[in-house]
């Protein structure tokens, strides 16, 4: 830490300026038994050869100075060295000696091992509706709703989180994935037959107690849940694709929920990759596995959809297959090098009206954006 | 009185419209799909490149406004027909276009649109937009974009892919 450097009053230091171009610089050191004849002594050693324009003379006991382990403190302080000069070319460079990028076995394996749609014996669908007893479960366009709400929700955070990061790819990265969440949760309205507007009062207009947030979603602020929950909400939209894609080969709905399943899929392996390198960094790895724990184990009702009633436009009738969706959840979301996940055995059913501070956050700023422009500018 | 304007005169109209970011004509883009008449009203077909694409509202004001000059009487409607493109649906033009202003296409192999060179290596999963994927060449070391679908890894031959699977 930068301190007092002696308690020695008789040590001084002098400072001189030789010409009009030059600055006042440090030129010297000198021991005075008094104040008054530090600067004439001054001026005869270290002004004898040439013209001063300015000599100063100070105690050394007077100067708060820096020392070398201050380096860290010295440093210029920049969140975004990507704004810094040379930086695109230093990149360049170290990408260009570490191995190819694209080569990543990972997501390689991860593309190469998915089967094409899980399709669905209908033995296994009639055991799927056996097991859901009551008729009244949710249907496969209640699940889609409910997941649009979370999507919504996981969107609108990591917009709230797009100017914290210091890595310029991790930036891109959380403004596509958020962007997307957001523009699938509007698809799946819109493929639920909402039009524009009605899509708009859905997400801005529903009051709080409709809304049906998965509880994983409730605490989504810091960092470690947005990566937890932004896995699992990836990993659940995957699944009800899958399973969507397997009823109706050929249906009107395939497009869009092949599409959405696309990109979640590349923010799945973009989550997996920051769960295993925040498990495996010591510095995060405790805090994260105890977030994960907290979202994995709430996160059982991702397929626990409150039926609303409402029409399920483009997307298949009748009722979901919860136990199994809920069953290729808790695998697809199990990888080496993070912790095992605490999905309950069973789904759960969702609270409704609830949504935590996650929710009362996206809202807020949602509507207060909205309020701040002029008519017309938001349909 | 002149004949209403067909729905090939009024596709001609509408592949005249410009992409808002990149200077190249939303036929040649594959965005535009079709523009039929039905029920009196002109229905242009429109296909964005990813479901978040930012700019379907701005496409949407171009079209209406380059329709409201060629055919004013005219009642329009715009369909999004999402996650019907697809990176095959640009045209020869398009890809001359997007390779003037620094853009490949996925679904061959990617090529640095500078030098020609095909030693390029992807920069990582998202750009800076949600339909590019950023790619590096490491021969004149220009920084470019592939324009596609980026988590299609099926039609997005990185160099190191097994063969077999792109296209």
């Amino acid at each position: 830490m930068p301190k007092v450097p002696t308690d020695d009053p008789n040590i001084y230091e002098v400072f001189a300026q030789s010409g009009q171009s030059t600055g006042l610089n440090h030129v010297g050191s000198l021991v005075s038994p008094r104040p008054e004849f530090a600067w004439h002594l001054a001026k005869e050693t270290y002004g004898r050869r040439d013209d001063l324009v300015n000599l100063w003379v100070t105690r050394r006991a007077d100067l708060i100075v820096s020392e070398p382990a201050d380096r860290g403190l010295l440093a210029a302080k920049t969140r975004m060295p990507h704004r810094q000069p040379g930086f695109p070319t230093a990149r360049r460079r170290d990408r260009s000696s570490a191995p190819v990028a694209s080569a990543d076995p990972q997501a390689d394996r991860a593309v190469a091992d998915d089967p094409a749609g899980h399709r669905r014996p209908d033995d296994e669908a009639t055991t799927a509706r056996r097991d859901l007893g009551a008729a009244r479960g949710p249907e496969l366009s209640d699940l889609w709703l409910a997941l649009a709400d979370d999507l919504f929700v996981l969107g609108n955070r990591l917009g709230a989180h797009i100017t914290d990061y210091i890595d310029l790819e991790e930036a891109l990265a959380v403004g596509s994935i958020g962007q997307e969440a957001v523009a699938h949760a509007g698809t799946i309205l819109l493929l639920c037959g909402f039009d524009q507007a009605a899509v708009d009062a859905w997400f801005f207009d529903r009051r709080h107690e409709q809304w049906q947030v998965s509880r994983a979603l409730e605490r989504v602020l810091d960092w470690p849940s947005l990566v937890a929950g932004g896995l699992l909400i990836a990993a659940a939209v995957t699944v009800l694709a899958d399973e969507t894609l397997g009823l109706e080969p050929g249906a009107a709905h395939l497009p869009p929920i092949a599409a959405i399943r696309q990109e979640q899929q590349v923010h799945l392996e973009h989550w997996r990759r920051l769960a295993q390198a925040l498990t495996t960094w010591p510095e995060t790895a405790a805090e994260f596995g105890l977030v994960h724990a907290r979202v994995t184990e709430y996160g059982g009702d991702l397929f626990g959809a409150v039926p609303q009633g409402i029409a399920s436009g483009a997307l298949p009738t009748g009722p979901a297959p919860v136990a199994q969706l809920h069953e290729r959840l808790a695998a697809l979301i199990e990888q080496d090098g993070v912790p095992t996940s605490r999905l309950p055995a069973s789904p759960q059913q969702r609270a409704v009206g609830r949504g935590g501070s996650a929710l009362a956050e996206s809202l807020n700023r949602g509507r207060s954006v909205r309020d701040g422009y002029a008519a017309g500018v938001f349909r | 009185m002149t004949a209403p304007l067909t729905p090939d005169q009024l596709a001609d109209v509408v592949a005249g419209v410009s992409d808002p970011e990149i200077e190249v004509g939303l036929r040649d883009l594959g965005v535009l799909r079709s523009v039929s008449r039905a029920d009196g009203r002109v229905q242009v077909h429109l296909a964005p490149t990813r479901l978040a694409c930012p700019a379907q509202g701005e496409i949407a004001r171009r079209v209406r406004s380059a329709l409201a000059e060629a055919a004013p009487d005219e009642d329009i409607d715009i369909v999004w027909e999402r996650g019907a493109w697809q990176p095959t649906a640009v045209t020869a033009n398009g890809r001359q276009a997007l390779r003037d202003g620094g853009y490949r296409v996925a679904g061959s192999t990617p090529r640095c649109p500078y030098c020609g060179g095909d030693d390029v290596a992807r920069a990582g999963s998202f750009g800076g937009a949600v339909c590019k994927v950023p790619f590096d060449c490491r021969g004149c070391g220009s920084p470019f974009d592939v324009i596609g679908t980026a988590g299609c890894h099926a039609l997005l031959p990185y160099p190191t892919d097994r063969p077999g699977r792109s296209g």
